[in-house]
């Protein structure tokens, strides 16, 4: 099936399962969406707080450098050597001295705004060699993204054509992001998974609040569910494609009883012998105990308690990516309030106890839907849809938001 | 007993250990906690926050009913791919001796063999240990702390390092 009749195929309920899979849309993605009209996170203002600090990440597959310029600036460039397309930058994050990138190949060396400014035996040396009397080196440089940045949260875009950012966020997106930065923050760690899935099959995952209470059981196994009436769900105004769930701390006495009824696992409860992990301290100055706020293409903002972080979405190739959390904190996070943090992060991450199922579950989907063609099946509130106010776990909604911008993004240009 | 002696017989205490707790998460994981003291930690973080001084990592567990919960939540609660682990554990260093504490350091490495799969290295690091001595004069965790050389791993982390 060629790759537009697949996308044809497809409806934001109905995914066609090679859209996942097929190296052409893979391709395609890449032109369309991560070098499209959309805005890729890049990293937190803390990752780069002064002049000349850098961190090395990734826009779809396109190696990406976020650097700190003079005055607060921003500056991010394409990784690329002009002379022979070598990674400039070899480091994941650093400080450039003096602000200057060299290639380690020919030692081609550029400022921290990606401009290249000096090239080795560039005159040649006693009258032999050089470059061409033609060469200008103002001409060259490596490829400027835009950026901009809500909140903490940097981002960048290889459009003109992309709105300024807090209008491809929307006021609604905004509001959350910044709700989550009151206070300057910090870095307080870092850990990966490599995960063998689509990054769209994560991307579903993380917007889909249905199998919260189903496929994680911990809250259950442990006589800790929650029914979930004090929660929100919200779309983004423009596009539909990012999204955010909240959940109010618990007014009333929980009752695992009536979830019990409805899943297919056997549940006995037993008792968590030390549930520090779970108490929810002042912090952010709400009453909102889980946020997570899942933004297009590729990055999620999360508060599950005291565990505040990002994950991002590094996209390595169709059946490949990478999920790196970024663990943050406020400046001024008392000692204790750091050490509640690192115990909230047991719930979360690779290792969590709500979120150690999430890679196994794209794998077998990646897994599963290898074989004949097929289609998926995202259909749960269908008929009341667009419902923002659904109690979490009872519909598919932000995950059709995604597939409808997604697909939007993709026909571009085919007439459509 | 002199000065060498006395380490020596320590790092044999300890390498002692440590091949009792391989045995142990590899064949008998629900026994691990057991590894620890009451009061024992285990820590679990990237070579690269650890050097950077950044405490948030995998995994932060401060007493054993904590690891005790991990055991009963990854046996009753979680799923993750139906996996076997070998740990192999390099000889220790001993870096000090006071009274009933050591503390020591020990390399490791961690393969995972899931079904139908060739095996794989999942994680390759090194052990910062605490140990403590309970009234039988047997060595306990009083922490461990996990150092990853790799800063990535395979779709997830349950079982214990």
């Amino acid at each position: 099936m060629s790759t537009i009749r697949t996308l044809e195929h497809s409806t934001p309920s109905s995914i066609d399962y090679r859209v996942y899979d097929d190296p052409e849309i893979f391709a395609l993605e890449q032109e369309r969406i991560f070098r499209g009209p959309v805005w890729s996170f890049l990293g937190l203002s803390s990752e780069v707080p002064e002049e000349n600090c850098y961190k090395s990440t990734f826009v779809g597959e396109t190696p990406v450098v976020l650097v700190g310029g003079k005055d607060g600036a921003l500056h991010a460039w394409v990784n690329r050597c002009v002379h022979k397309g070598a990674k400039v930058c070899r480091n994941a994050r650093g400080r450039a001295e003096g602000g200057a990138f060299v290639c380690v190949y020919h030692q081609w060396a550029y400022d921290a705004t990606g401009a290249l400014r000096s090239v080795p035996y560039r005159r040649g040396m006693v009258g032999k060699g050089g470059m061409p009397a033609s060469f200008d080196i103002k001409a060259h440089r490596m490829m400027p993204l835009r950026v901009d940045k809500v909140g903490d949260m940097i981002f960048a875009t290889f459009s003109d054509e992309a709105p300024d950012l807090r209008s491809f966020l929307g006021p609604a997106m905004c509001r959350a992001i910044e709700r989550i930065f009151v206070r300057p923050t910090k870095v307080i760690g870092r850990v990966a998974q490599r995960i063998e899935a689509n990054w769209k099959l994560y991307a579903e995952n993380s917007r889909d609040s249905y199998h919260g209470g189903l496929l994680h059981l911990f809250y259950t196994t442990f006589g800790l569910w929650r029914p979930a009436q004090d929660s929100k769900a919200e779309i983004d105004e423009v596009y539909g494609f990012h999204n955010s769930f909240q959940i109010r701390k618990p007014q009333q006495a929980e009752d695992p009883q009536k979830h019990k009824e409805e899943t297919a696992r056997p549940l006995d409860a037993m008792t968590l012998l030390d549930p520090t992990l779970l108490e929810l301290r002042q912090d952010i100055g709400d009453d909102i105990s889980l946020s997570i706020q899942s933004i297009f293409p590729s990055v999620v903002l999360q508060q599950i308690g005291q565990a505040l972080a990002v994950r991002h979405m590094i996209v390595r190739e169709p059946g490949a990516m990478d999920l790196v959390w970024t663990y943050f904190g406020f400046q001024d996070d008392e000692e204790e309030m750091t050490r509640h943090r690192l115990r909230a992060i047991n719930m979360v991450g690779p290792a969590g106890y709500v979120s150690v199922e999430d890679g196994e579950a794209v794998e077998i989907c990646t897994d599963g839907i290898k074989g004949p063609d097929g289609h998926s099946l995202i259909l749960m509130d269908i008929e009341k849809a667009e419902n923002p106010t659904v109690p979490m776990g009872l519909d598919e909604n932000a995950v059709r938001g995604f597939w409808k911008g997604y697909l939007k993004l993709m026909r571009a240009g085919e007439g459509q | 007993m002199t000065g060498d002696r006395k380490m020596e017989g320590l790092a044999a205490a300890v390498d002692r250990f440590n091949t009792h707790y391989v045995y142990v998460v590899d064949n008998d994981v629900s026994s691990w906690p057991e590894c620890f003291a009451e009061d024992g930690g285990y820590h679990v973080l990237t070579k690269d926050s650890a050097s950077e001084d950044l405490p948030a990592g995998f995994l932060f567990f401060e007493r054993k009913p904590q690891l005790i919960d991990r055991i009963n939540a990854l046996l009753n609660a979680s799923i993750y791919p139906k996996a076997n682990l070998r740990h192999l554990i390099g000889a220790c260093k001993i870096h000090e001796a006071t009274g009933d504490r050591i503390k020591a350091t020990a390399p490791f490495v961690v393969y995972e063999s899931r079904e139908q799969e060739v095996p794989s290295v999942y994680a390759t690091g090194q052990y910062e240990d605490e140990f403590i001595r309970n009234e039988g004069g047997e060595l306990l965790l009083l922490s461990r702390r996990c150092v990853l050389d790799n800063d990535i791993v395979r779709t997830m982390m349950a079982l214990p390092l």
